[in-house]
């Protein structure tokens, strides 16, 4: 394990670079049309990412009106780990893999370590540092997590505002969890790994339901089975914009997940890759983005999750500290999984 | 071709084959070998390296440690073992039950049901949960607030996050497998020993032991050890009913290790690992039925003297059996899709009640029908299924008969590497295949499109098919061959002309069984999709997991409807095919 204040000075790095007020994202035009003249001819840039197709559509529709030539082919894969574990077999296999990759910094690291990521000099290209998050990756979405309530079985006055109001006794057995410490390890970044997993094993003292993703969580507590849960703003904006009775809270601090993209050293439109993540980290690009699939960009100027999160104290690592934590997470996974007590 | 009866190039009745069986059986080994054994030894790389990456370096047995040695295993093992027999054990209990009063008793409207015993096989296992889920869930679940609100009760008397609950939908997903395992058998049971029985004087009890439980044994042998591996390796119920209450069996933790993986890739060492247990567990249950059907010869029944199933009356019982079969169709068929047509109506995720009536729109399946994918999805899951069904009926046939016929060499073989897929989860035969047809792109490019899709649903279901057809073939007796021979039939000539059409209810239920689980398979489809071979499961996939269960509902009923305008189309023809020949 890490030792205490190691972890401590990376959290607290991440953390007062997520609070700083974010750049603008300064890609210039021109180096994005060169890029497109670059990419055309090349074949369709293939993209893996987790957004469901209809809404990759939207998003290829508006990068293919963007750069006329260039068109972007999405590939689905909900699983998040499943899509890395996708490129090394395709590069392993000599197949057509993937030109850029969008998910956590865990998977990306993964293919970085068997060195089948391009490696980028984003500053050159105009990307601030708060979205060139490390030479393999750029910030392309933020997701955030929020605590959700049902309107109709929890008044205003009960709903769970912030972090302890989940352990009121009142809720026992009626939270819903996501079954991935994702929340949990980016809190750790600002509470450290100590009062995190205390905090994880007061929460499994609740008995609460856990899911395999936070898009059926949040129907859950729209349907009103768990009244109460921690979820993602984007996974519960969907019932919310179809009427769920669902609410949320900011609890304080935020955890985020920030999704990273990198460019694949076996893609065979390396420059459509590249053209399209940067062009993501574009105000643009990032409002077709937020647009499209409810999950915004917390680093780029004028997006919705921007002013949502505006003067909230965020956390979450930084991508290259995600390895080192990794023990953490497993130890976090676990004792979500594991802890609490089974409904019988 | 020509053959004498006893010295013939095919084979003799006693099981000694003859040069065009040795051959048959050598290509069938073959292709069995290329289908199976190549997933099975990447599996098995996959166990030692320490990635899990089959072509990547090193090796270590910490996979094995990580995943035996654990301190759960023992009561994740507990837990598997138990919902496995519960689920097995309710489900035979139903299947043979509906077999019974289907096939052989005068159960009024059973044509009917034999129809519609095939209807909850439409219904992909991850929306019957959700569908029960919706039903039995303790806090909004319909059942349970009428119960409550009707009895006056203080709590919910229904949990379905539970290990029981978890049975219960387990059940009612295997039984039309099941019924389709056991009603053939039940049909050509000869009724003369019945009735010679009878005759004798013996008491009901006496004839269900010494007379029908002999003769249905190897059919009830082989479904039950079917169901209990597909309890074992089966994901999408315990899934989606247990690991919210965090009640794990393996397959669920195999998901855990492939899908949330801390690594950031997933942990295929381990889960190749836990797939070596599978197919320990196999090898256990396989010796078993080996040894179930080894003396099944004596259970043949369908022989060259001609006879029709004997129709037990069941004069009072009647309208309460009707009654009974139809609780079962309410609780396996309309219930859940009732909630899933009620789904499919919502904007979103609602109990039924009168207030959320008002908010019914068919805006979903507008949305549906307008999109185009939906088209090309249909497409591919269609012609995925049949493609794959046929293959594999076919395959099974041959498989059958010369496993059970025609015995040459290497028959057991060929038996126990028809068997082995059954033992391969879903996700683990996904990424075998990928690596397959990765290294065999340049000369074979089936990567990417519907046709690996086909490949591995082959691989997958030649165990139910071969299964299915082994238990019907060593009911019938060889003595229709024999005179087919003396008459002058080759081998294949006997097998298109007689044995085919013996076995052809056991054929057809393997092409229907193939059909609809190939239009519902997901895990697999999951692992080999890419933009050109979307699939309906894919694309009800989509929908789920991207917040939008009333649009991954639609996408489910109009499965179901478009699978039982399938069916009753198939019914139709066989049924006018049958009366033509009669």
């Amino acid at each position: 394990m890490r030792p205490r204040s190691l972890i401590r000075a990376t959290l607290a790095g991440a953390a007062a670079a997520l609070t700083a007020s974010v750049a603008y994202s300064q890609i210039p035009a021109a180096s994005l049309d060169q890029l497109a003249g670059q990419a055309r001819g090349k074949g369709p840039v293939i993209w893996y990412e987790s957004s469901p197709t209809d809404q990759a559509d939207k998003i290829a529709a508006a990068f293919a009106k963007r750069f006329p030539g260039v068109t972007l082919q999405h590939t689905r894969d909900a699983g998040g780990a499943g899509i890395g574990a996708r490129v090394i077999q395709e590069v392993q296999g000599n197949a057509r893999t993937a030109d850029l990759l969008t998910g956590s910094a865990s998977v990306i690291w993964q293919l970085v370590n068997r060195d089948m990521v391009v490696k980028q000099d984003w500053k050159a290209m105009g990307v601030p540092a708060t979205v060139g998050t490390s030479p393999f990756t750029i910030a392309s979405t933020t997701a955030v997590y929020v605590l959700l309530s049902n309107k109709q079985q929890v008044s205003d006055a009960e709903a769970p505002k912030n972090w302890d109001d989940l352990l009121n006794p009142k809720w026992s057995g009626k939270v819903g969890l996501w079954i991935r410490a994702e929340p949990q390890l980016s809190l750790a970044a600002t509470w450290g790994e100590q009062k995190t997993a205390a905090f994880i094993e007061s929460v499994n003292r609740q008995k609460p339901f856990v899911f395999k993703s936070t898009f059926p969580l949040a129907q859950q507590v729209g349907a009103g089975e768990v009244p109460v849960g921690l979820g993602l703003y984007h996974a519960a904006m969907v019932p919310i914009q179809r009427g769920a009775p669902i609410r949320f809270h900011f609890p304080d601090p935020v955890p985020t997940t920030t999704l990273h993209s990198a460019v694949i050293a076996a893609g065979k439109n390396r420059e459509g890759g590249l053209l399209l993540a940067l062009w993501l980290a574009t105000p643009e690009g990032a409002k077709v983005y937020e647009a499209a699939t409810g999950r915004g960009h917390a680093g780029v100027d004028g997006t919705e999750v921007q002013t949502l999160l505006a003067g909230r104290k965020l956390t979450e690592f930084s991508p290259d500290k995600v390895p080192d934590n990794l023990d953490m997470f497993e130890r976090f996974n676990k004792s979500i999984a594991a802890g609490g007590q089974a409904v019988k | 071709m020509s053959a004498a009866p006893q010295s013939g190039a095919w084979s003799s009745p006693s099981g000694s084959s003859g040069w065009g069986a040795r051959l048959s059986a050598a290509a069938v080994a073959l292709l069995l070998v290329y289908l199976v054994i190549v997933p099975l030894v990447l599996l098995g790389i996959s166990s030692i390296r320490p990635t899990g990456f089959p072509l990547e370096p090193g090796f270590t047995l910490s996979n094995f440690s990580k995943v035996f040695l654990a301190g759960d295993f023992g009561r994740l093992l507990q837990t598997t073992v138990l919902f496995a027999l519960g689920s097995t054990a309710l489900a035979m209990a139903l299947g043979v039950a509906l077999a019974w009063l289907v096939e052989r008793t005068d159960l009024p409207g059973r044509n009917v049901f034999r129809v519609l015993v095939i209807l909850p096989m439409a219904t992909p296992p991850v929306l019957l949960a959700i569908g029960w889920a919706m039903l039995l869930s303790p806090r909004t679940g319909l059942f349970n607030l009428l119960l409550k609100d009707g009895l006056g009760l203080s709590a919910a008397p229904f949990n379905v996050y539970s290990v029981p609950g978890m049975i219960f939908v387990e059940a009612l997903a295997l039984v039309p497998t099941a019924f389709l395992f056991l009603a053939p058998a039940f049909r050509n049971m000869d009724p003369s020993l019945e009735e010679a029985a009878i005759a004798s004087g013996a008491s009901t009890w006496r004839l269900i032991r010494k007379v029908l439980l002999p003769l249905l044994w190897p059919a009830l042998a082989a479904c039950a050890v079917f169901l209990l591996i597909v309890c074992f390796v089966v994901f999408d119920i315990p899934g989606t009913l247990g690991m919210p209450a965090r009640i794990y069996v393996l397959s669920t933790r195999i998901f855990y290790l492939t899908a949330d993986s801390p690594t950031g890739v997933p942990l295929y060492g381990q889960v190749s690992a836990l797939g070596s247990f599978f197919l320990l567990i196999l090898a256990v249950l396989g010796v078993a039925y080996f040894r179930f059907t080894r003396e099944s010869q004596r259970y043949r029944t369908i022989s060259g003297k001609g006879f029709r199933p004997r129709q037990a009356s069941l004069g009072v019982w009647r309208w309460p059996a009707f009654g009974a079969v139809s609780v079962y169709f309410l609780l396996a068929v309309v219930a859940p899709l009732g909630i899933l047509i009620w789904a499919s109506l919502m904007p979103y995720q609602t109990r039924p009640n009168l207030a959320s009536l008002s908010l019914a729109t068919l805006d979903n399946h507008m949305d549906f029908l307008r999109n185009a994918r939906l088209i090309t999805a249909t497409l591919n899951s269609l012609t995925i299924a049949i493609v794959s069904a046929t293959l594999v009926a076919a395959l099974s046939l041959i498989v059958s008969w010369l496993v059970v016929r025609q015995r040459p060499a290497g028959a057991t073989l060929i038996d126990n590497l028809a068997f082995a897929p059954i033992a391969i989860p879903g996700v683990m035969l996904g990424v075998a295949v990928i690596y397959v047809y990765l290294s065999l792109d340049q000369v074979f490019p089936v990567y990417g499109t519907i046709w690996i899709l086909v490949i591995a649903y082959v691989t997958h279901y030649i165990s139910f098919g071969s299964r299915l057809a082994n238990g019907v073939m060593v009911q019938i007796h060889p003595e229709l061959e024999e005179a087919a021979r003396a008459s002058g039939a080759g081998g294949f000539r006997v097998l298109a002309r007689i044995t085919a059409p013996l076995v052809w209810p056991a054929v057809a239920a393997i092409w229907i069984w193939v059909v609809a689980h190939a239009m519902r398979e997901l895990s697999t489809a999951l692992m080999l999709a890419s933009r050109n071979n979307t699939v309906l499961p894919t694309l009800l996939w989509d929908y789920w997991t991207g917040g939008e269960p009333t649009r991954a509902a639609t996408v489910g009923v109009w499965l179901v409807l478009a699978l039982a305008l399938f069916l009753a189309l198939w019914h139709a023809l066989s049924t006018r095919s049958a009366s033509r020949t009669s």
